[in-house]
């Protein structure tokens, strides 16, 4: 093992054997990691924070347990980026803002916690659109987050720095939160898999909220086997999380072989394919027909609340966003970037009935699904309508449908928000002429994270396209705005 | 815009008040279409809960 980058691409699944048998050490992993980490980030900026001293010392800790026969399971000694809105001891959360900047917890967010205790060596703080509210990681405080497959595109957010970092090899994984997108878009946009989650199934204890009813907790990483892992470690109750499923934990790994033969997929009629970009609508057709070739069968099914879904989610997101940001908007306004400021000063000329009726809303879309889930075991869309935009044009019209690339990110992640469902996205494509990657999104009914992932698993088999790589910094861009 | 000022609390200049202004009343709009009848007939979850169950 000489190439720290194909070191660095190694997958958790392969490389968590290695350590188990002592053929990779931790220290060895970790340094790799961080010598990447030194090279590639002054270009990408996903890190706030870069915690080497402290990684290391994890590292070292992990190779003396292993060492002494004491293997905690296939993250022990592995480097993970952390997403800068869940907390680790003595290190500052920043929430991507200038206001948190000096905001030290005492203690681990729980997902923090729990990979610890699963031997996980925590590399880093990463970058995001501030306050986590906006798809692009343009951060006025802690500067713009580049995607690795074009480095004058966003990588998506709010947990770009995140799946920027898990798409350069920077990190074996990442935690992110999605309160709308935050996970799937940056995952579809960086060429990575994203999972979140249901809503209870992973805690957010420790966590900074955005809005409470729509926060998810969840991991990205380079395979669905690896989200898989991941998520087996953070995965359960939390009486610190008032959210918590009491659900039984899955062995999630244990489905991800089984195929998709004689399993029937949903395609929605409405909504998800009226606004999207050809090559995201040329790759999306192309993974079905791969399902399909695989022994899916895919049908039809109707959604015709969901059309509603973007707005809904805006309301309840900008509202509850309003509530708990309502100190600092009257005292600190000025230390807000612009757009997050509008958004949240926003919420507070939303009326009560606007937030109930979007709550309305929200149910009758739950029982849309309900339906479909009927006659379908996963629905699936595009993740994002579009591919990475350029950086500094996601406000104003362009692209081949020209639209504000900001007014259209979460319309077909968000309603997974609304409803609590797992979803995840995986990659299925580069676009043609830019090469840029895009996701297939993968829904599933509440707490069926083994069948998503099992989808997942059955699509990345058959194809090439996770293994792909970016050549960071080798490319230019050819923007079209 | 004087509502608006009101509301947000703080000093707003004229292109702040109106942006605000703007971006709620395209709001307020789209949920004015949201569909009557269905909302007449369901209650709000106002606690999340996760479903469908599968």
């Amino acid at each position: 093992m000489t190439d720290t980058a194909d070191l660095c691409y190694l997958q958790i699944r392969e490389v968590g054997p290695l350590l188990r048998d002592r053929k990779a050490s931790p220290v060895e992993l970790t340094d790799a990691y961080l010598a990447r980490i030194a090279r590639l980030d002054p270009q990408l900026n996903t890190s706030i924070r870069v915690l080497a001293d402290q990684a290391r010392a994890a590292a070292r800790t992990a190779e003396q347990e292993i060492g002494r026969g004491v293997w905690r399971g296939p993250l022990h000694g592995v480097p993970i980026g952390i997403k800068d809105l869940f907390d680790v001891a003595g290190v500052p959360t920043t929430m991507g803002s200038k206001i948190l900047r000096d905001n030290v917890p005492a203690h681990d967010a729980t997902v923090v916690e729990r990979l610890k205790s699963a031997g996980a060596v925590i590399v880093s703080k990463q970058n995001l659109h501030e306050f986590a509210f906006g798809i692009t990681s343009e951060n006025p405080h802690y500067g713009v987050v580049r995607n690795p497959w074009n480095l004058e595109r966003v990588p998506g957010g709010s947990s770009g720095g995140t799946a920027a970092a898990v798409a350069a090899g920077l990190c074996a994984a990442g935690i992110g939160s999605d309160t709308g997108a935050s996970i799937r878009a940056p995952a579809s946009f960086c060429g990575a898999v994203g999972l979140k989650p249901t809503y209870g199934r992973v805690s957010r204890a420790g966590a900074l909220p955005l809005a409470w009813s729509l926060d998810h907790a969840g991991p990205l990483a380079r395979s669905v086997a690896d989200c898989a892992l991941v998520l087996q470690a953070i995965a359960g109750p939390d009486p610190g999380d008032p959210g918590s499923s009491a659900e039984p934990v899955p062995d999630f790994a244990a489905e991800l072989d089984r195929g998709v033969a004689g399993m029937r997929l949903g395609v929605p009629r409405e909504y998800f394919f009226d606004i999207v970009e050809p090559e995201v609508k040329r790759l999306f057709d192309a993974a079905v027909a791969t399902l399909e070739g695989l022994g899916a069968e895919v049908v039809e099914v109707s959604l015709p609340h969901v059309e509603h879904a973007q707005v809904a989610g805006n309301v309840i997101m900008s509202s509850e966003a309003a509530a708990w940001h309502a100190t600092w908007l009257r005292e600190r306004p000025a230390d807000y970037g612009p757009d997050v400021l509008q958004r949240i000063r926003g919420g507070l000329l939303l009326h009560a009935t606007e937030y109930l009726h979007s709550q309305q809303l929200r149910a009758l879309i739950q029982e849309d699904f309900r339906a479909a889930f009927e006659r379908v075991q996963v629905v699936l869309s595009p993740t994002v309508p579009l591919v990475a935009p350029p950086i500094g044009h996601t406000l104003e019209p362009g692209g081949p449908l020209n639209v504000a690339p900001r007014s259209i990110a979460n319309r077909t992640t968000v309603p997974c928000n609304l409803t609590g469902m797992p979803a995840i996205s995986v990659p299925c494509g580069l676009s043609q002429p830019e090469r840029l990657p895009v996701g297939l999104q993968i829904m599933g009914s509440a707490f069926a994270e083994s069948i998503v992932l099992r989808v997942a698993a059955a699509y990345e088999a058959a194809t090439e396209w996770h293994g792909q790589r970016p050549e960071i910094g080798s490319q230019r861009s050819e923007i079209r705005y | 815009m004087d509502e608006v000022r009101q509301i947000v609390g703080v000093e707003l200049s004229d292109a702040e008040a109106e942006a605000l202004a703007a971006w709620y009343a395209t709001l307020a709009r789209s949920v004015a279409a949201f569909p009557a009848e269905d909302l007449k007939r369901t209650e709000p979850p106002l606690r999340s809960v996760p479903g469908p169950l599968g």
